[in-house]
């Protein structure tokens, strides 16, 4: 290592362009993992925020923006289900909204019980999930402030020619699709969605009472209610995330980008360390005929990948964490978990690595006489 | 007590296709304890690969090779680095320092590879070495900062690191002036001299053949004569 670093930081151009194939490399892919995890969280925000155990959606539902409606029966029949603590019936519905200078633009409209809550805006920057009940009021989420034009509490909008009034800002409610949630009491829901109707409802989600296993109540439901699906929370979560992701070619294009990333730092890291290794081949040469073994020499050369490598990820460390901040400006939501960066160092030293064995080839192949070259 | 180096019949035959070119061709020597001997003949003599053979550097195609009767040619290619590291050690005449490494470093990285620690111990080995060969006020620099003439003598302190009792050095004068040259060729002459290391320089080098007790002769890869410096060069003189 310590031969490695002397030798890594001696030549600073090459250093630099060694890095630089790693930072795009990395940078590239930290962002579309980022930026594909954020739009999947976002597919599924809701669900994940609502306090449920169990989602009951019409049958064969792929997601959760897209889902037929049921009767609203199916809410007293969970209720009955015994191991049912509470139930709660959710529509999610699309609309469309006027814009402050005209215009219409489409949402998705969340109706939910403003007495509990369950459904509802999670986190309120004005007002309170309460404040859309008794009337045609609606909570609108901050990240469509940039959509709907500057929305403030108190102001009015027509939902499907329906005169509204703002009542409450919401916050971190970010929609998937490009049509941002709009949040309103039940029964507005039912009269503004379209393709609900009346006695329908989206899903009806419920809470599984202490004593009483996830796993236990779904199979009572199932056997209980018909015409239906049941999901645990995660289930349909996952099964959301994976509707998104596989089945509309979202997640094959940020795979590809993925995988081509990674074929070019690959490529990049494994010419620049191919090329020192050309460039140091009578240094590696004269190390061995001074007594150091080819694996001391190999060593040398992993050890410069490892080098690239960590360097490399630690400056796409810092380039993501700036991109979020900024992306969030733009409204793009773009998300680090810390086992993605454990996975990026990973994949950043596997690259790094694996482009040095054509180095180590090289050396394999070393011809004496370059020892004896004046 | 075993010989330095005792080679018999060592050949290296290289195949191109169906070509095979000898470089070396059944060379017989007995290389001792002390005594300092010149490897000369013109270019493409096959002195470059008998040096490599008998560094352990390049394995020969038959023969026998023994270095302290330790028999080569039956040894795994992996044992033969730490062959290396006991017994030989190289000056070249490109110098071959590594050039990241200042001339204090280059001479360290020889202790390290014996398994010396960093420390005070270490310290005072490497700049005892360097002010052996005149380099206490040049220990850090690195190589693109020094002359030819220094470099060289880094080169040797390098091998006076290794402590090996074998030195084969490659044109040591050859890229350096005359004045160099002769101050290179004292201190090699020291070494078999006063610290009893086998030392073999292959050189083209004539203003140096007084240094050599022997000197070998190639031509064609085979050893043509060995002999005394003198007698050698009057054979050659005679039409």
């Amino acid at each position: 290592m310590y031969i490695a670093l002397r030798m890594f930081f001696y030549d600073k151009a090459k250093a630099l362009v060694t890095l630089l194939g790693v930072v795009f490399a990395v940078s590239l892919m930290f962002t579309q993992i980022g930026i594909w995890i954020g739009m999947m969280e976002s597919s599924s925000i809701i669900i994940d925020h609502t306090p449920a155990d169990i989602w009951l959606t019409s049958k064969n539902s792929r997601n959760f923006d897209f889902s037929q409606s049921i009767p609203e029966y199916i809410y007293y029949q969970a209720l009955s289900v015994p191991g049912v603590k509470w139930a709660e019936k959710l529509i999610v519905a699309w609309g469309l909204i006027t814009e402050k200078e005209g215009g219409t633009e489409s949402i998705e409209i969340i109706g939910y019980n403003p007495d509990t809550g369950v459904g509802g805006p999670w986190k309120m920057k004005e007002g309170a999930t309460q404040d859309v009940k008794n009337g045609y009021f609606v909570i609108v989420d901050q990240s469509a402030m940039k959509k709907l034009g500057n929305v403030k509490v108190g102001e009015y909008r027509d939902i499907v020619s329906r005169r509204v009034q703002v009542r409450g800002i919401s916050e971190g409610a970010r929609a998937f699709t490009t049509a941002p949630f709009v949040f309103m009491a039940y029964d507005v829901a039912q009269q503004l969605g379209q393709l609900i109707g009346p006695d329908k409802t989206a899903f009806v989600v419920a809470k599984v009472a202490p004593g009483y296993s996830v796993r236990d109540v779904i199979q009572h439901l199932k056997e209980k209610i018909h015409g239906v699906d049941v999901y645990s929370s995660e289930e349909f979560s996952r099964k959301t995330r994976f509707y998104w992701t596989f089945e509309t070619g979202i997640g094959s294009s940020f795979l590809l980008t993925i995988v081509i990333s990674f074929l070019i730092g690959m490529l990049i890291v494994g010419q620049t360390l191919y090329n020192s290794t050309s460039e140091y081949i009578k240094e590696y040469g004269t190390l061995m005929a001074l007594g150091a073994s080819n694996l001391d020499v190999y060593k040398i050369v992993f050890s410069l990948a490892i080098i690239s490598g960590v360097l490399g990820f630690a400056i796409s460390l810092a380039i993501t964490a700036l991109l979020v901040k900024a992306l969030a400006n733009i409204g793009m939501v773009m998300v680090m978990k810390p086992w993605v960066n454990f996975f990026m160092l990973g994949v950043a030293l596997f690259m790094c690595i694996s482009s040095a064995f054509v180095s180590i080839n090289k050396i394999k192949h070393l011809d004496p006489y370059i020892l004896f070259m004046g | 007590m075993f010989i330095p180096i005792q080679a018999r019949d060592l050949t290296k035959i290289y195949k191109k296709g169906p070509i095979e070119v000898g470089a070396v061709l059944s060379a017989n020597l007995q290389l001792n304890e002390g005594e300092i001997v010149g490897l000369t003949g013109p270019s493409g003599s096959g002195k470059t690969t008998l040096l490599s053979m008998l560094g352990c550097i390049l394995r020969p195609t038959r023969g026998s090779l023994q270095i302290f009767g330790a028999e080569i040619t039956k040894l795994k290619p992996r044992a033969l680095p730490g062959i290396r590291k006991k017994y030989i050690s190289f000056i070249f005449q490109g110098f071959n320092l590594l050039p990241f490494l200042t001339a204090y470093q280059n001479v360290a990285l020889i202790l390290r590879l014996k398994g010396y620690q960093d420390g005070k111990h270490m310290n005072e080995r490497v700049k005892e070495l360097l002010s052996k060969v005149g380099l206490s006020d040049r220990m850090h620099f690195y190589p693109k900062a020094l002359s030819g003439g220094q470099k060289q003598r880094v080169a040797i302190a390098r091998a006076l690191a290794a402590d090996a009792p074998v030195v084969l050095a490659d044109e040591p004068t050859g890229s350096l002036d005359n004045a160099n040259g002769q101050s290179v060729m004292e201190i090699l002459r020291k070494l078999a001299n006063e610290e009893k290391k086998c030392v073999i320089v292959a050189t083209h080098d004539n203003r140096i053949e007084h240094f050599f007790d022997r000197i070998v002769f190639m031509e064609d890869g085979k050893i043509a004569e060995i002999g005394k410096r003198m007698l050698l060069q009057e054979d050659h003189e005679e039409p």
